[in-house]
């Protein structure tokens, strides 16, 4: 009994030894963790621009990082959707090695023209982008580390408040106008054109091209679309084309 | 040994029991909370989840001074080894209930940005629990020591 008692009190000793060891190496390992210059580089892409983040993380620990995650979410604060996100992932950084965590964030416009919703929010509402970024980490293959940042940038909506009020082509006439009021809040230019549907989804004629400058404001702006008479059944619906960069946005702002 | 020898030896150890456990009490609670009072403020302030450190080191008193007078009193009984397999038991649990299971989170404000802070020790908990029941284990070989010893030494 005396023998086992013995050994069990050497064991526990021992293992409070390790595992103290182990709390010190941790923490000052964590404190020798250096993260060197971050480089960014922009590039412009057919649809948008890409952004490539590179973080050179020296680890002069006495233990591995593993399972180190960046990923980052832009959320629309008025519908919730997300419109962009990017992952990165770096399997392993070994003791006294360093690593590089590359973030390629690519803003897509295409893309975002997808969720029609996130589409309409973005071009009608002035609204807030929330970036959520978060970065996750295994120190030690013991303990797990996440830290989630949010930040919060105005957004100024191309055609914000706008009102569109129709009139309808008389009989024999084959123009539709469209009588538009709206401000530009983005920090862009873009070009949009308007273009006639009938109920049935046919397409009963095109606009102009209208150049929106930034900042610039537009009351009771008419723009006359062309009408084919064959095609006109009485009722359907206005789209307005936003050429954005090689990006098109397109959303319905009338219906008649 | 006389009626009066007893009594004298429970106040004895009553009163030691009685010095033991408030030397305890300051130790534990006193000390800790007059040095520590900024600290724990700042630290209730951006904690997200899990007890607050002033509860945490309340409860963690009551368990030290509880543990340190029950076991005087108890000194030399096989109660005192029954108190010991207790204190392991309770600061097995009492470790997962202030370490909310091993997961602290924190939430702190740089920059007008608020930043979540989330680390996750769970598995160091489990190894603190392995080492708690081996710490168990050999309460209770201790008592059955304790027990043969005595049963050898009786007549």
């Amino acid at each position: 009994m005396k023998v086992a008692l013995r050994a069990l009190s050497i064991s526990l000793i021992l293992l409070w030894l390790f595992v103290s060891m182990l709390l010190i190496t941790v923490l000052y390992s964590a404190i020798r963790i250096e993260i060197g210059q971050v480089s960014t580089e922009t590039e412009p892409t057919e649809t948008g621009a890409r952004l490539i983040i590179d973080v050179p993380i020296h680890n002069r620990g006495f233990h591995d990082i593993t399972d180190l995650e960046l990923s980052i979410d832009v959320v629309v604060e008025l519908t919730g959707d997300v419109i962009m996100s990017s992952t990165s992932y770096v399997p392993i950084i070994r003791k006294g090695e360093e690593g590089h965590l590359v973030h390629v964030i690519e803003l897509n416009l295409t893309e975002i023209a997808e969720n029609e919703r996130a589409c309409r929010a973005l071009v009608l509402n002035d609204t807030n982008l929330i970036m959520i970024a978060r970065i996750s980490l295994t120190y030690a293959y013991m303990f797990r580390a996440e830290i989630e940042a949010n930040s919060t940038s105005p957004w100024g909506a191309p055609m914000s408040g706008l009102t569109v009020s129709l009139e309808l082509p008389g009989p024999g006439e084959g123009e539709l106008v469209a009588i538009l009021s709206f401000e530009n809040h983005a920090s862009f230019s873009y070009s949009f054109q308007l273009e006639a549907f009938n109920h049935l989804g046919d397409s009963l004629g095109s606009s102009g091209t209208t150049d929106v400058y930034a900042n610039s404001t537009f009351d009771g702006l008419a723009i006359s679309i062309p009408v084919d008479t064959a095609l006109w059944t009485g009722s359907g619906y206005v789209l307005a084309h936003l050429f954005i960069g090689s990006a098109i946005l397109t959303l319905e702002v009338a219906r008649f | 040994m006389t009626w009066r020898d007893m009594a004298i030896a429970t106040l004895e150890r009553v009163g030691m029991a009685a010095v033991k456990g408030f030397i305890a009490f300051v130790a534990l609670y006193v000390i800790p909370m007059a040095l520590l009072a900024p600290a724990l403020r700042g630290l209730r302030e951006v904690m997200v989840s899990g007890p607050s450190p002033e509860a945490i080191i309340t409860y963690f008193t009551a368990i030290g001074v509880f543990f340190t007078v029950a076991a005087e009193l108890a000194k030399n009984t096989i109660l005192e080894h029954a108190l010991s397999i207790g204190r392991g038991l309770a600061m097995m649990v009492f470790t997962i209930y202030a370490t909310n299971a091993g997961v602290f989170s924190l939430l702190i404000t740089s920059f007008g940005t608020p930043i979540e802070i989330t680390i996750d020790v769970s598995r160091l908990i489990v190894v603190f629990i392995g080492i708690g029941l081996l710490d168990m284990a050999r309460g209770v070989l201790k008592a059955l020591n304790w027990a043969c010893e005595r049963a050898d030494r009786e007549p």
